[in-house]
């Protein structure tokens, strides 16, 4: 292929096409969609619905590689649903770079960790690490992305803050498509 | 030129314009005589340039002239803010490209040039040249394009395999059709056997076959892309690729010994039978042509069995979909064989179909456009089964799950004209047996919910039926509105009527679906049921429905007797609506009875607050009548209440209701008489009334009422009404911010919505002034803590989120981390719905820099 892609690490990675939509349980055996009446059901009730792995999930599938700007991690199943785990305050996020030679990952980590440091409360502690087995270095990453200072010192970087907000400028998209959003 | 002012160079520049319009002639003989920076004035010499271009022998200046064209590409132009000329980027560049694109002699000249700024080019620009490529490469013609053909298709396919955002891409595969189209515009339709080809796009075609072995992967996607590009283009290319391409796939998934690549191979396949159909769409198929007639039988093979294995499901359905569309492909023996086997995914008791269940009901509808034989005979049957005669109790959620999916699922199809009719009767009957009053039911509420999901399913498909202009509808005047009318009165009319036929919601959705049938009547008809009431919302009035003769017994019936707001105020629709449309009766009723009423029931202090509030209501619907003077009577007594430390706020949103006219009750779609303007007239008279209120009432709580009175008003006008007051109006609706009534609150902050929404307006302004002062308000608004309705809360954040596009960073800057800080704490706001609109707004704050 005469295309220039020596310099990146994965120029043709497998693409998912599973599409998660979440689904949440049936909570009444009335249909809670005729506009009228959601308001005396819903509005003032704040019965507490708490964050759960799919809300996080939303937050993060549609963030885009740093290598491949117009790929979602979903798309790349980077970030999967089943890799993230919820106990009391503590959140797990796992990912899985497409290659074990992925020089990428460290900024995917870095994307992962200021989307969530920016969606969620404060009260919550999140561990960002690599699937076992799936990258080369993968202690080193790990203590990278879970290293406050370092990831502090990270975004100092202006430079690799672009990047980073580069990646995260159609996380607000959560899943949906591009074109049908707009 | 340049010795003159710009502006007489533009009347110079009009002169030379005309001239050529009238004297072309004339000026063909003048020779090379003829050639400003200033934007205005170049789409008017860009003008001149294209005419001169088309009609005048050009060839001995071409250098020249391209040089003088070709230097302004690409346009970098940008309007100033507030720019009066209103010349747009877009005008220009369209100006220029119908420069470029006028004659093939500039052909040679421009494509260096142009591949030369394509390589050093991003964004914008570079999408600039592609266009510009993609309208001049057809001009230039076949043999400049050959001599150009690799390299362009190198530069394209850049673009194509790493592409930078959609849109380059999208323009990138625009330009690669023109290009095709010019080199191939000659060839004729091959008439049997083998298709040849040579040149570019064998190449085209190779290459994505070779990144097509491997199917799964990124570039794949980009290849499926390209080739569909291609068969968009003329009918030989199309027959070429899809022998090639389509065998190359199929190929693929027949060989292919693991299945876990069957999904994406599947996938292309849809890619190129979108194409197709969207070749049909723009109109390049002609009806001679079969493009997928040699691959059909494999096609629907592959996807048929691909239905079977869980991992290629979502991208079989989705081929599925696509094939059935094209025109003449699919006999009608196998689309009924096709709906036997979705139909094994459609069972509403499988949880595990809910992922796929829209997919597989999109090949279904698809199929019932077509030909409806096969739907009604194999999935309505099936689907029928799963509504339960016997209500599961309140707590079996599961149950009641299931049949809600299968009414879904009946909605989502039964939308062609002899499918509704039948679901319809279906449900109609269902329908009557859990509102007879002679039934027995095991669990009351479980059997409500299940007629409100029977009427909502309905609903449903009566509102689509609607958006498409379905001329069936006025027939289910008698087989669906007259049955819910009969069934619901008589639950009225008997002593203990069931739950099921006397909820409050069970009861209002029914009357929703007799007013969207009765407002898609032709209007003889319409008058029979229109005599009734604009939205035959009596039927809410439940239990008993009071003559019609006179006026007054139902109106004092509906004060004095109704147990509820909700029949209270369906009574008032009602009247309303009679009054709308036989105003002459209800003269008498007008004239003397309602000021009397004014006196004894509202303006009376001895009255109960519960009654005057209801007679309030009465008041004002009785009088929503038409733009009738004695409305602006009826605004000052309005006001003169206002004072009332009971009665004051409830007036003041009164007003609201006047400006609204009547809302969904009063309107065209329910043959009311409509005056025109009358809101207009209605929102000059009082508007000033109530900021001049704003402004003097001395009392707090006065001023307060006249806040809420303008807040309801606006909000329920039209934006245009009240937006030249705005710089007047908004000191009060930030005080109004403050104020503890959430209902208020939530007015004023759509109001601020919509406001905010229309950038282009020049009000914005208006916001900009006051945005440190908003947003503290706002941030407020949207604490959980403070607001209860979480509604609002959703609101104010999303309005807050609309601040970093709309105001300058300069104005806002020193309050950005404050925001920030803020809004963590609505991240963690207890309903999901307002956290979704809190991320949102704070990554538009992060985002937001100068």
């Amino acid at each position: 292929m005469p295309i220039p892609t020596a310099t990146m690490d994965n120029p043709n990675p497998v693409i998912f096409s599973s599409k998660k939509d979440i689904r949440r349980e049936v909570r009444s055996i009335w249909i809670d969609s005729s506009e009228e009446f959601i308001d005396a059901a819903e509005e003032g009730d704040n019965l507490p619905e708490v964050i759960d792995e799919d809300e996080i999930y939303d937050l993060l599938r549609s963030i885009t590689d740093p290598e491949h700007p117009s790929t979602t991690l979903e798309q790349l199943g980077v970030v999967t649903a089943e890799q993230i785990k919820i106990s009391g305050n503590h959140i797990s996020v796992r990912f899985t770079p497409t290659v074990p030679h992925c020089g990428m990952a460290t900024l995917i980590g870095l994307s992962l960790r200021v989307r969530l440091l920016r969606s969620l409360p404060a009260r919550f502690r999140v561990d960002i690490t690599v699937k076992e087995g799936s990258h080369q270095s993968e202690s080193a990453l790990n203590k990278q992305l879970n290293d406050k200072e370092r990831v502090a010192a990270a975004l100092e970087n202006t430079t690799l803050l672009d990047v980073v907000n580069g990646c995260l400028a159609t996380a607000n998209l959560r899943g949906r498509d591009p074109i049908d959003a707009a | 030129m340049k010795a003159l002012v710009q502006s007489i160079r533009l009347i110079v520049f009009g002169i030379i314009d005309s001239l050529m319009l009238r004297h072309r002639e004339a000026l063909k003989g003048l020779g090379s005589q003829f050639v400003s920076e200033r934007p205005r004035n170049l789409i008017v010499s860009f003008a001149i340039m294209r005419v001169l271009l088309i009609e005048f022998n050009v060839l001995s200046q071409i250098d020249n002239l391209f040089d003088i064209t070709f230097c302004y590409f690409p346009i970098t132009f940008k309007p100033p803010p507030g720019d009066v000329y209103g010349v747009t980027t877009d005008d220009l560049r369209d100006g220029l490209q119908s420069c470029l694109n006028a004659t093939p002699l500039f052909g040679p000249l421009a494509l260096p040039l142009l591949l030369e700024k394509l390589s050093a080019s991003t964004g914008n620009l570079k999408r600039d040249t592609l266009q510009t490529l993609e309208s001049c490469l057809p001009v230039y013609g076949r043999a400049v394009a050959l001599n150009y053909a690799p390299e362009l298709w190198e530069s394209f396919k850049i673009e194509i395999f790493q592409p930078a955002d959609p849109d380059t891409e999208g323009s990138a595969l625009r330009a690669t059709q023109s290009l095709i189209r010019t080199l191939y515009s000659l060839q004729d339709i091959p008439t049997s056997g083998e298709i040849q080809a040579d040149g570019l796009i064998v190449d085209i075609v190779q290459e994505c076959k070779k990144i097509l072995r491997e199917p799964e992967k990124s570039q794949a996607q980009h290849a499926i892309k390209l080739l569909s590009a291609c068969i968009c283009t003329t009918a030989p290319i199309r027959q070429y690729v899809l022998s090639q391409g389509a065998i190359c796939v199929i190929s693929g998934s027949t060989h292919m010994i693991g299945l876990s690549y069957r999904g994406h191979i599947l996938a292309g396949l849809t890619g190129f039978i979108m194409a197709v159909n969207q070749a049909y769409k723009s109109g390049v198929v002609d009806d001679v042509e079969q493009p997928l007639d040699t691959f059909k039988d494999q096609i629907i093979g592959a996807f048929s069995s691909g239905i079977n294995v869980a991992s290629c499901r979502r991208a079989a359905l989705e081929g599925l979909h696509q094939i059935v569309q094209i025109r003449r492909l699919v006999p009608i023996a196998e689309l009924g064989l096709l709906v036997h086997i979705i139909n094994e995914h459609l069972n509403p008791k499988e949880e595990d179909h809910d992922d796929l269940r829209p997919e597989a009901l999109k090949v279904v509808l698809a199929i019932s456009q077509i030909t409806t034989k096969p739907v009604e005979e194999i999935s309505l049957p099936h689907l029928f089964l799963f509504l339960p005669d016997i209500t599961p109790s309140r707590n079996a959620l599961r149950e009641h799950a299931t049949y809600r999916r299968a009414l879904d699922s009946l909605a989502t199809i039964c939308v062609q004209p002899p499918l509704f009719e039948t679901f319809v009767i279906r449900l109609c009957s269902k329908l009557d047996m859990l509102c007879s009053p002679m039934r027995q039911p095991l669990d009351d509420e479980a059997d409500a919910a299940y007629a409100h999901a029977i009427l909502l399913a309905l609903k449903n498909v009566l509102v689509i039926k609607i958006r498409d202009a379905h001329t069936d509808i006025p027939k289910y005047l008698d087989q669906l509105a007259l049955p819910l009318y009969w069934i619901f009165i008589r639950a009225a009319v008997s002593s203990a009527p069931p739950l099921a036929s006397s909820d409050i919601r069970v009861v209002s959705l029914a009357a929703k679906i007799i007013t969207l049938i009765a407002r898609s009547l032709p209007l003889e008809r319409a008058l029979f049921a229109a005599y009734q009431s604009g939205t035959t919302t009596p039927l809410l009035a439940g239990r008993r429905l009071p003559g019609m003769q006179s006026h007054s017994p139902p109106f004092l019936w509906s004060l004095v007797e109704a147990t509820n707001e909700r029949q209270s105020l369906a009574m008032f629709h009602t009247i309303s609506s009679i009054f709308n449309k036989r105003l002459e009766d209800a003269q008498p009723f007008l004239q003397t009875r309602l000021p009397e009423f004014w006196e004894e029931s509202i303006a009376s202090a001895t009255v109960p607050i519960e009654a005057r509030r209801r007679a309030l209501l009465g008041y004002i619907w009785a009088l929503l009548v038409r733009n009738d003077p004695r409305v602006n009577v009826c605004v000052n007594r309005l006001f003169s209440i206002f004072s009332d430390p009971q009665l004051g706020w409830h007036a003041a949103k009164a007003v609201g209701e006047f400006g609204r006219g009547g809302g969904d009750v009063l309107t065209k779609r329910n043959f009311s008489v409509i005056r025109m303007l009358h809101t207009q007239r209605f929102m000059t008279s009082t508007l000033p009334q109530i900021i001049a209120g704003c402004k003097i009432s001395p009392d707090l709580t006065e001023h307060t009422t006249y806040l809420i009175a303008l807040t309801s008003l606006i909000n329920s006008v039209p934006k245009a009404m009240f937006l030249s007051e705005l710089p007047t109006i908004m000191p009060f609706l930030l005080r109004g911010l403050d104020v503890p009534d959430e209902e208020m609150r939530a007015n004023i902050i759509n109001t601020l919505n919509a406001v905010a929404k229309d950038e282009s307006s020049s009000q914005v302004n208006v916001i900009s002034e006051h945005a440190s002062t908003i947003v503290t308000a706002l941030l407020r608004n949207a604490d959980y803590e403070i607001t209860k309705s979480s509604r609002l809360r959703a609101t104010a954040l999303q309005c807050l989120g609309m601040f970093p596009s709309i105001v300058k960073y300069s104005v806002l800057h020193p309050q950005r981390n404050h925001v920030i800080s803020r809004l963590s704490k609505a991240l963690d706001d207890p309903k999901r719905s307002v956290r979704k609109e809190a991320v949102d707004t704070r990554s538009h704050w992060f985002a937001y820099q100068g």
